[in-house]
């Protein structure tokens, strides 16, 4: 029994640290060579002394750097504790790391250009509009990891998963395959019709065209979301349909003293008012936030299951 | 909630999403079970003893009971 709870997985059946290095490496410099530093970032490290005409490659390299020298550190960190622990390492970690390459490459700058040629002029993005921001990004990596979950397999499952375990736990079977990709479609609508909210938001032109256009992307997104969140749940077994309805129970407990707590603010003019576009974006985080926590109580292995960094 | 499920798979040669297939679960669920995460419902628990042709206190044990009992 001990044997089968402790052994390390045979040799070759996982990529390499130094592949899956190289591999994170060889995506973030396509990410860089795409992006394009803010010049006021640059001026603001050139008037730190940075030397000019550096300043812009430190931008491209330096998030890079910080991606491969986070995750040893990452894993380091994580080893040996909680399964709670450990996620909220990894949900920390890619916050620094996706924080550092958006303050770098300012990523957000590139795709705005972008948005505007469909939907002319953005305002500025209040509060709530980068939290949009920022969480569609989260939504659609995370369900294009996994589409590539879907359509590749165990290699995939393997080359992206954060610790070493049991060959079987990271098998992907013709089954998990189909779930994965509800997961992608659900995940994939959510960055669409939190995005496009955000986009509404920061419309500056009153012509219909484009606001309808707008508000289409937000339905067909929410309809991806809701269609692949029930194709999930028909699927779901007795476990993972109670962790699915605990992460709504935490959430929405959180979601009504969160609205208390704000209501009670606002009437002593301590909080702006909350308008519905803010509800919905909170409802969204919330729910992300008590799905992780759920799903790494039941799902995740203890600790003394780990062989990381092996 | 202890139990006897790993071993019984161990003895049968069976991986986790073998047995996941024999009972119509997920194999996260075995794991869960397997790892003391998760406590199966009535149904699923019976369905693990016709599996394995044996009753439910064989394979599931009350943790204060085994306590008690040692």
């Amino acid at each position: 029994m001990t044997a089968l709870t402790s052994s390390p997985p045979p040799a070759g059946g996982r990529p390499s640290r130094i592949l899956r290095l190289a591999t994170l490496a060889a995506a973030m410099a396509a990410l860089s060579v795409t992006g394009a530093p803010n010049p006021r970032t640059i001026d603001g490290l050139t008037a730190a002394g940075a030397p000019e005409g550096a300043a812009g490659l430190v931008l491209h390299v330096a998030p890079i750097l910080l991606a491969l020298a986070a995750w040893p550190a990452m894993q380091a960190l994580a080893r040996g504790r909680s399964p709670l622990v450990r996620s909220t390492v990894y949900a920390l970690t890619g916050v620094v790391i996706g924080f550092f390459t958006a303050v770098c490459l300012d990523l957000f700058v590139g795709v705005e250009p972008a948005m505007e040629r469909l939907t002319g002029p953005l305002g500025e993005a209040g509060d709530i509009d980068i939290v949009a921001w920022a969480l569609s990004g989260y939504s659609l990596f995370s369900g294009a990891l996994m589409l590539a979950i879907a359509a590749i397999g165990t290699p995939a499952a393997r080359a992206v998963s954060l610790e070493e375990a049991d060959p079987e736990c990271t098998e992907v079977r013709r089954r998990d395959r189909a779930t994965f990709a509800f997961s992608a479609v659900g995940l994939l609508g959510q960055g669409v019709f939190v995005g496009a909210f955000a986009v509404a938001n920061q419309l500056d032109v009153e012509a219909a065209g484009v606001r309808l256009g707008v508000t289409g992307a937000v339905a067909a997104g929410a309809l991806a979301f809701a269609w692949g969140s029930w194709s999930l749940w028909r699927r779901f077994d007795e476990m993972q349909r109670r962790a699915t309805v605990e992460a709504y129970a935490w959430s929405g407990f959180a979601a009504w003293f969160g609205c208390m707590i704000w209501a009670v603010l606002e009437s002593l003019s301590l909080a702006p008012a909350l308008t519905a576009y803010g509800a919905v974006v909170g409802l969204v985080v919330l729910q992300n936030i008590a799905a992780t926590i759920v799903s790494a109580q039941t799902t995740m292995a203890p600790a003394r299951r780990l062989v990381v960094g092996a | 909630m202890k139990n006897k499920l790993r071993v019984l798979r161990a003895e049968r040669a069976w991986s986790q999403a073998d047995l996941a297939d024999h009972l119509g679960v997920s194999r996260q669920t075995i794991n869960a079970i397997e790892v003391g995460k998760y406590d199966p419902s009535l149904p699923l628990a019976f369905k693990i003893a016709r599996l394995f042709a044996m009753s439910i206190e064989q394979i599931f044990q009350d943790e204060d009971v085994a306590r008690a009992a040692e």
